[in-house]
């Protein structure tokens, strides 16, 4: 077990990978009564066409998949449901999937160790049989039902699907309703059997923990459990042309104020050179210079009555790309939209600026150490995307400067744009 | 940890000394009676207020300033307290041990400054930030359809007791709105200032002796002290049969909500009992409904309980197919009735108090949650931790048996969505 320093924050990682290829991170933190753990699979929705393990051939499976695969491991074979275990200590727990990932976490202030073992156990458990998996449709159809009124998370998916031509991350993370219909219980055994594997996954533990007896614990209870032999996973690789699928899009939806989703695709070739860790930084870094509360082109466009609210900006980063996504609230799409056009591509900045973004982020780095919750989430990202936990975040943060930043901002090409109008249903 | 109250003059400051946290947080509480007529006021003067101050005029120039103090957070809310109307500031920034020495009192200044300094120019407002945010809070007003979940649950109050303070819309009205000048405005606010409940709560690893010279040094206090009163609304019957309201809307999920009156309750069911009611029925991944609703008969994805008991409400919600309405609302009144049948183990007893305890324990961990205790203590007069340790404990089958006779549906709402053939009762 290794312990390193965790940088500025009064903190310690330990950390280790036990022989099945888990990886195992525990933060201990002092003054506090809460620990969570979090389980977590570098699986998400991004993933339709692999070779399973121990075959050769690639294949691929429904839309929804990875998701229907969260809802279906909390049904355990001796009946005992996982919700209703947890609550027996207080204790909160529950999973999510997204495109890059799917978690199992639990968090509360007694019997850690009790929990800890049911949470390995559990997931480390699947059970699916015919009827259970029929069971289930009628929820996810519900859910998907429930996302389908909610005007940002259309949004979102509508987004990635116009911009993108094969990459999957334009595919909902929840599926259809069809493909929803459509998956097997076979389904669930060969995604479960290929990325479940320990070696795909990590462990994430803050809070309140003694670190050694919970590592020995992880430790006997692996080592008690048969995987095969880690192979790595194949995944199919897309090649994502720069142009987008669909320019313009506009639907109709229960919204009084129409949204506008402004999306560009930006090809990642020029920005190689930069630490991977700091792309986005630099990225949102520079979104927030030009489009938050403290530039003067918010303002302007407030004054000039296009937007009465602040956009909002967000963006992904695929292998070859970087997609940003704005979105603004105004009866006026034209003005908003070439007025953000038009701001993007004007890529001045002034250090001042730049200086004062970099220390929020620093300051954000130590708001996140203060809790339990954000800092587990912050350690799981950086396993899903970065395949280990960075411990010199801060310094890494520190390291953040303006010639590089300039490298990035001037190799943005904004060519390739995709514009989502989500308008109300009486017009 | 250790926490005091002081008299202050005209107001009180409440300071909770603790070292668990790398933050400071300071909330102001202005209290009011709650009034129909003035929540959209209120809701004005809260973005108003953080939106400029005389110091930094443009919303830009605030914005930068708080950057500047290491990313300093302020903000507000018109929170709705049974009788009472609480327009609530808050401000949390790093403790000086993490950025640099003299930052606490510079940003206990900042945030003052929004609210005593104002951008008042010739006795009223500025005009540039009154006109964006009167055009943001209509958009707020006019788009209360827009989340199908809130705007039902509204629409629930406002059939179950039409008029009362439960039914008033949070984000205010469009008529009130328009009479609301850049100088009427400044009127409410001196008022409301010179006029209000006033307390103080701060938190954080802090010297208290310190923190109170800042806090002296920087509010402005109010011109009397005003009496205080009780905040839970006075219990009124409501009709014996229940009703059945449903109303439709272009979406795709239908939102059902069953709206139950709670008899008048006494301070110790209705902090602990009551908690572990509505925890066995709708609280959780292993509660009645969630287990019967969803996970037998796959009729939703959501399904939880609510209980407000300074308005005596308990809401039972789920997001249905409509063409299950009958069969999902059927099995909702079944769980209700069993309640009262004493249908339920001990071990769920059991997992409620274990619950509630991990909750009080996790409280302690949270700025927010903790000085929110002391904030209900304060006005309604709600144990603190210890004694809600200690007294959940004491809560048997019985009382909640009892408990459950005093809680009867009176309307059954249906947002209705979907392209579906109707359903009648």
């Amino acid at each position: 077990m290794k312990k390193i320093p965790f940088e500025h924050l009064d903190l310690t990682i330990y950390e280790e990978t036990l022989e099945n290829g888990l990886q195992v991170y525990i933060v201990p933190k002092e003054n506090c009564n809460n620990a969570r753990a979090t389980l977590v699979t570098k699986y998400g929705s991004n993933v339709s066409e692999f070779v399973p393990i121990g075959k050769t051939e690639m294949i691929r499976v429904p839309d929804g998949v990875a998701h229907f695969l969260e809802h279906k491991l909390f049904e355990q074979e001796d009946g005992v449901d996982p919700f209703s275990f947890f609550d027996e200590s207080g204790s909160e727990c529950n999973a999510s999937t997204n495109p890059w990932q799917t978690n199992y976490w639990f968090s509360g202030t007694q019997d850690f160790e009790k929990n800890l073992t049911f949470l390995l156990d559990f997931v480390q458990a699947p059970y699916f049989t015919k009827k259970n998996v029929e069971k289930e449709k009628g929820i996810i159809v519900q859910e998907i039902e429930m996302y389908m009124d909610d005007p940002y998370r259309v949004g979102f998916e509508k987004s990635n699907l116009n911009l993108l031509q094969v990459h999957p991350l334009r595919i909902s993370t929840g599926g259809t309703k069809e493909s929803v219909e459509s998956i097997t219980e076979e389904d669930l055994y060969t995604c479960y059997e290929t990325f479940y594997h320990p070696s795909n996954m990590a462990l994430v533990i803050t809070g309140n923990v003694n670190p050694e007896t919970t590592m020995e614990l992880v430790r006997q209870n692996q080592g008690r459990k048969q995987f095969p032999k880690p192979e790595p996973i194949q995944i199919r690789a897309y090649q994502e042309p720069d142009f987008v699928n669909k320019e313009y899009e506009s639907i109709a939806m229960n919204v009084t104020i129409p949204k506008i989703f402004i999306n560009y695709k930006l090809n990642k070739k020029e920005m190689m050179d930069i630490p991977e860790t700091l792309l986005p930084l630099y990225i949102s870094i520079y979104l927030d210079i030009k489009l938050s509360s403290t530039s003067t082109f918010l303002e302007q466009l407030k004054k000039d009555k296009i937007v009465t609210d602040d956009v909002y900006f967000d963006f992904s980063d695929i292998e070859s790309h970087i997609l940003l996504s704005i979105e603004g609230e105004t009866e006026k799409q034209d003005e908003l939209i070439s007025c953000i056009d038009l701001e993007l591509k004007n890529t001045k900045t002034t250090e001042v600026d730049f200086i004062r973004k970099k220390k929020t982020i620093l300051s954000s780095c130590i708001f996140m150490s203060d809790s339990v919750d954000r800092l587990n989430n912050r350690l799981v990202s950086d396993f899903v995307r970065y395949g280990h936990v960075r411990s010199d975040l801060y310094d890494e943060y520190q390291s953040l400067n303006y010639s590089d930043f300039r490298k990035v901002v001037d190799a943005f090409h904004f060519d390739h744009r995709s514009v989502l109008v989500i308008h109300s249903k009486d017009v | 940890m250790n926490y005091q109250k002081l008299v202050q003059e005209n107001y009180n400051l409440h300071i909770i000394q603790t070292d668990r946290f790398k933050t400071v947080q300071i909330i102001v509480n202005y209290k009011n009676e709650l009034k129909k007529e003035e929540i959209t006021i209120r809701n004005f003067l809260d973005d108003m207020l953080l939106s400029t101050c005389k110091e930094y005029p443009t919303s830009r120039a605030l914005s930068i300033a708080t950057e500047d103090l290491y990313n300093i957070s302020v903000n507000g809310a018109n929170i709705r307290s049974g009788k009472y109307s609480i327009l609530s500031f808050k401000c949390r920034f790093l403790n000086e041990k993490y950025t640099e020495s003299g930052m606490n009192e510079k940003s206990i200044a900042f945030f003052m400054n929004l609210l005593y300094h104002p951008n008042i120019i010739d006795g009223q407002f500025d005009e540039t930030s009154f006109d964006i945010i009167q055009k943001s809070l209509e958009e707020d007003i006019r788009s209360t359809k827009d989340n199908p979940r809130r705007y039902s649950l509204l629409r629930l109050y406002e059939v179950m007791a039409p008029n009362s303070k439960l039914s008033y819309h949070p984000s205010g009205y469009l008529e009130d709105l328009e009479k609301i000048t850049r100088k009427n405005l400044y009127t409410y606010y001196q008022n409301l200032i010179d006029h209000s409940i006033v307390d103080v709560f701060v938190i954080g690893d802090i010297d208290p002796e310190q923190v109170k010279s800042y806090i002296e040094q920087y509010i402005v206090p109010p011109k009397n002290r005003m009496a205080t009163g009780e905040h839970i609304l006075n219990y009124t019957s409501f009709p014996e049969k229940e009703q059945v309201v449903k109303e439709t809307m272009d979406i795709t999920q239908s939102q059902l909500l069953v709206g139950c009156k709670v008899d008048e309750l006494t301070p110790f069911e209705r902090q602990y009992v009551m908690n572990i009611y509505s925890f066995i029925i709708g609280g959780g991944g292993d509660s009645k409904l969630f287990q019967t609703v969803r996970e037998k008969n796959s009729l939703c994805y959501f399904i939880n309980s609510n209980y407000n008991y300074l308005y005596h409400t308990f809401v039972i919600s789920a997001g249905i197919d409509a063409k299950t309405f009958k069969k999902t609302i059927n099995l909702i009144k079944e769980q209700i009735e069993s309640m009262q049948q004493g249908d339920f183990g001990e071990e769920m007893i059991e997992k409620a108090v274990a619950t509630f305890i991990s909750g009080c324990k996790e409280v302690e961990d949270s700025p927010t949650l903790l000085s929110n205790i002391y904030l209900v203590h304060e006005y309604m007069g709600n144990d603190l931790l210890e004694e809600k340790i200690e007294n959940i404990q004491k809560v048997t089958k019985d009382m909640i048996i009892e408990l459950a006779k005093k809680v009867h549906v009176d309307t059954v709402y249906l947002l209705e969505g979907g392209k579906n053939e109707k359903d009648t009762i």
